[in-house]
């Protein structure tokens, strides 16, 4: 993977002055970033980003969208090769966001007001990069609400590009933080709040859904990305995860990272006798664990686990994030 | 019912209109019976009737005390039928689904506010039924918040919090489609011959078929048929609503409300029933207890007591205990006091003056409460801590129905300080109440404020000079176990309030 041909935009808005103030989007565009330039050592100079611009907060908008593509089909025409401008680009978004009645996902921009919208549909976006086949492959992530608002405009996306002969071989990757009609959520994180969808990924990114070679497959990123995210709102939360696969697809390898391993923390409390079956749902393998020994440190593969206590019904843990702690 | 003119004086709108020679009479043999002289103004929500039935024992209780009591029954005008009209409201279908929506859109916005990346408003609550406002009131006076699944306290105060034009536009378009809460405002309007245009109604939105009798203000009911008929009954509405949920979310922001459900059903009644709800009552009640003392007022009753009590011998003590109301009745009484006249003992139970009103009289002339030997001033006020303020369902013991726990869930001190307090040139909300524990917290909103401060300090910083029941005491004269606003001024063996009161007039302070 050589990150050096990855682009990406960014995009992080956490001022809305008609809608109201966020707290996350400008820490994830912080964390996107660091893990761009850092992790995956994309070059600076391959990342755009943008965020508020006070006072008026009228920048980015959707005409800023239009600019960002027709740069790149200005830079297509200079570039030649089956994917002229690079091997991935990435189209991170946090920020409001909304479905139209049409159930059309888009991004808000902040100088919208109830009166005159400005507004950049995502899949519509998406279409147009995968279309033009600048990239041989996509990454979108969008971590915005998705709740229908009958007032909502549907909004019109102007580029109509045409399919470029390759467009069908380009891979994308999509991952949206709810359902249509759903909402996204932001939370504390130890003291900094920030996007659950995007935490979840970056996590993922990082070698939480890497395997035992240190790979991230598109399909593991997508399990482990809706695993985590339930972790943390609860089972009603299930994000929208394109992995961009078919079932006879071979594994798509996203990115590279040192397999990290969540640690699951039994912590016995009220049940402090007695042996506890720890089953991993997925492969059925189970370990008894002595509850009488104190607190015990399982380090797990991510996925969903089964604890049953003596006399009790199992009850379901999911191992995602670094450290769960199970009080029993 | 007979007066005992020797203990009784009869007071409507601030004119003495029991016999002033009689009233002489009493206090000559009061002044020559050598006991502590008590005054007892009751408060607000008595009616004259009940005032007069009750003065009877009420004296005996004092008596007992060896004092020699003075019961002024003051006509507290419209005030003393509030309570008919609140059970009315309470039971108005405009305004039972008014607090549930409203509740419904302040939740959604405190919720999406902990979180979510959305524009919109959409309810996550559940119906705020009959069941669920009688639990906020008999719990901790709020919601709970297995209820809300949220802790409004983690909202509160963030400016951020306030609607911004798209939630604006999400609760305008979810009212608009609502077509429950439409229909029932239709049908008030109908009955209040304040029929919309046909045009006005949504196709899809039938004419309420039955008229509604509604006891909502009709400056409130015309405005809401002007926009309906100017724009459509469902925007009409949908204005109204969002002008509620606005305001009680600026209270949440500026540290000014009570509570989520004391808060909302406040702003409904402000939008919708300032005039049932007795702002102007209350208003006029004040004027009363002002009239008492002008002299362009004939046969003013305070300034007859006045008279009457620069008569009496100067050793003599006199007390002025003042429950809910009748504290302004004192506080009126100290403002038209000489600078160089006698001293004066003080008792307030659960007193509803606001702090401005206290700090501007007897503050003002603090010099003229009666001192003990060691210069302390002879001032006690007892009153709920603000646990049991917000248990004390304000409107109980309706015949038929009991205790209306739906209607609002905390203490009339805190109806007076959410609505009830007005002034002519700005709309007040969250006035500060001298028997509101709440108002003495180094966290209240308005803690620095001068007036508040000055309270504060007289009365949180001296712990003799006041009583937050339940609280007991070996001494008999700081106790009290009263948990209800009405039930500090009984007159009955057990309730350790008016023990207290009592010990005072036994053993002196």
């Amino acid at each position: 993977m050589d990150t050096a041909k990855h682009y990406a935009l960014i995009v992080g808005l956490s001022q809305y002055p008609s809608v109201g103030t966020l707290k996350g989007p400008v820490n994830d565009l912080q964390d996107v970033s660091d893990w761009l330039t850092k992790e995956l050592m994309v070059p600076e100079a391959n990342i755009t980003r943008w965020t508020d611009t006070p006072k008026l907060f009228r920048r980015p908008s959707a005409d800023d969208f239009y600019d960002w593509i027709l740069d790149w089909v200005e830079k297509a025409k200079q570039a030649t090769g089956t994917f002229p401008l690079g091997d991935r680009l990435y189209v991170y978004y946090a920020g409001h966001g909304y479905n139209a009645t049409t159930g059309q996902q888009s991004m808000i921009m902040p100088r919208s007001t109830p009166e005159t919208w400005n507004v950049v549909p995502m899949v519509p976006l998406r279409e147009s990069l995968r279309l033009r086949a600048h990239f041989q492959e996509v990454v979108v992530i969008f971590d915005a609400c998705r709740d229908t608002l009958g007032y909502g405009v549907d909004a019109v996306w102007l580029d109509q590009p045409q399919a470029a002969l390759n467009s069908n071989q380009v891979r994308v990757f999509s991952a949206f933080a709810s359902k249509t009609g759903k909402k996204a959520k932001e939370v504390d994180f130890n003291g900094r709040w920030a996007g659950v969808l995007t935490q979840a990924f970056l996590a993922g990114a990082k070698g939480y859904a890497a395997d035992e070679n240190g790979v991230v497959y598109a399909n593991a990123m997508k399990r482990f990305v809706i695993a985590a995210v339930k972790d943390q709102l609860g089972i009603d939360y299930e994000p929208d995860i394109d992995d961009g696969s078919d079932p006879n697809d071979p594994p798509w390898p996203l990115f590279q990272a040192a397999r990290k391993l969540p640690r699951i923390v039994i912590q016995p409390v009220t049940v402090t006798s007695g042996k506890a079956a720890f089953r991993q749902i997925l492969t059925g393998d189970t370990v008894e664990i002595d509850l009488a020994a104190g607190t015990q440190v399982k380090e797990v593969p991510y996925g969903y686990y089964g604890l049953t206590l003596p006399g009790q019904a199992e009850q379901k843990i999911i191992a995602a994030w670094e450290e769960k702690v199970v009080q029993v | 019912m007979e007066m005992d003119l020797d203990h009784v004086l009869d007071i409507d709108e601030g004119r003495l209109v029991s016999d002033r020679t009689a009233m002489a009479k009493a206090f000559a043999n009061a002044g020559q019976s050598g006991k502590p002289i008590i005054v007892h103004f009751h408060g607000g929500l008595v009616s004259r009737n009940s005032a007069l039935a009750g003065a009877p024992s009420m004296q005996a209780f004092y008596q007992n005390a060896n004092a020699y009591p003075f019961i002024p029954v003051w006509k507290t005008g419209p005030w003393e039928v509030a309570q008919d009209i609140w059970v009315k409201i309470a039971a108005e279908a405009l305004f039972k689904i008014l607090v549930d929506r409203v509740t419904g859109f302040v939740h959604a916005r405190m919720k999406d506010f902990l979180g979510t990346r959305s524009l919109s408003m959409e309810r996550a609550l559940g119906k705020v039924t009959d069941d669920v406002l009688a639990q906020s009131s008999t719990g901790n006076g709020d919601f709970p918040k297995e209820f809300l699944h949220l802790d409004v306290n983690s909202v509160r105060g963030d400016p951020e919090l306030e609607l911004k034009a798209f939630q604006e536009k999400s609760v305008e378009a979810a009212v608009r489609n609502d077509a429950e809460l439409n229909r029932i405002v239709d049908a008030v309007l109908q009955g209040a011959d304040l029929e919309v245009d046909p045009g006005a109604r949504s196709v899809d939105v039938a004419r309420a078929t039955v008229p509604i009798e509604s006891v909502a203000d009709r400056d409130a009911l015309l405005e809401l048929q002007g926009d309906a008929n100017a724009r459509s009954l469902g925007i009409g509405t949908a204005l109204a609503v969002v002008t509620i949920v606005s305001r009680v979310i600026k209270r949440f922001v500026h540290r000014s409300d009570h509570g989520l459900h004391a808060t909302v059903v406040e702003e409904v009644l402000r939008k919708f029933y300032l005039g049932g709800i007795g702002t102007a009552a209350w208003s006029k009640m004040k004027e009363y207890t002002q009239l008492a003392f002008l002299p362009t007022t004939l046969n003013a009753a305070g300034t007859a007591l006045m008279e009457e009590f620069k008569k009496l011998p100067p050793a003599q003590r006199i007390l002025l205990a003042g429950h809910s109301a009748g504290s302004i009745f004192i506080c009126e009484f100290f403002k038209h006091l000489d600078a160089g006249g006698r001293r004066f003992e003080v008792v307030f139970m659960a007193p509803a003056v606001t702090t401005k009103l206290f700090t501007q009289t007897v503050l003002a002339k603090q010099q003229l409460i009666a001192s003990q030997v060691g210069g302390e001033l002879k001032f006690r006020m007892f009153s709920m801590n603000d646990t049991y303020e917000c248990r004390d369902t304000l409107v109980r013991n309706v015949p038929v129905l009991g205790d209306l726990t739906w209607f609002y869930p905390r203490s009339l001190l805190y109806l007076i300080s959410g609505i009830l307090e007005q002034e002519d040139d700005k709309e007040v909300v969250d006035a500060a109440v001298l028997g509101l524990q709440r108002d003495y917290d180094p966290a209240y909103r308005s803690a620095g404020d001068a007036e508040i401060v000055a309270a504060r300090d007289f009365v949180e910083g001296h712990g003799e000079r006041r009583v937050w029941s339940v609280q007991s005491n070996a001494d008999a004269r700081f106790q009290s176990n009263s948990t209800s606003h009405g039930g500090f001024a009984a007159p009955m063996a057990g309730n350790t309030t008016m023990e207290s009161v009592a010990a005072i007039l036994k053993q002196d302070w």
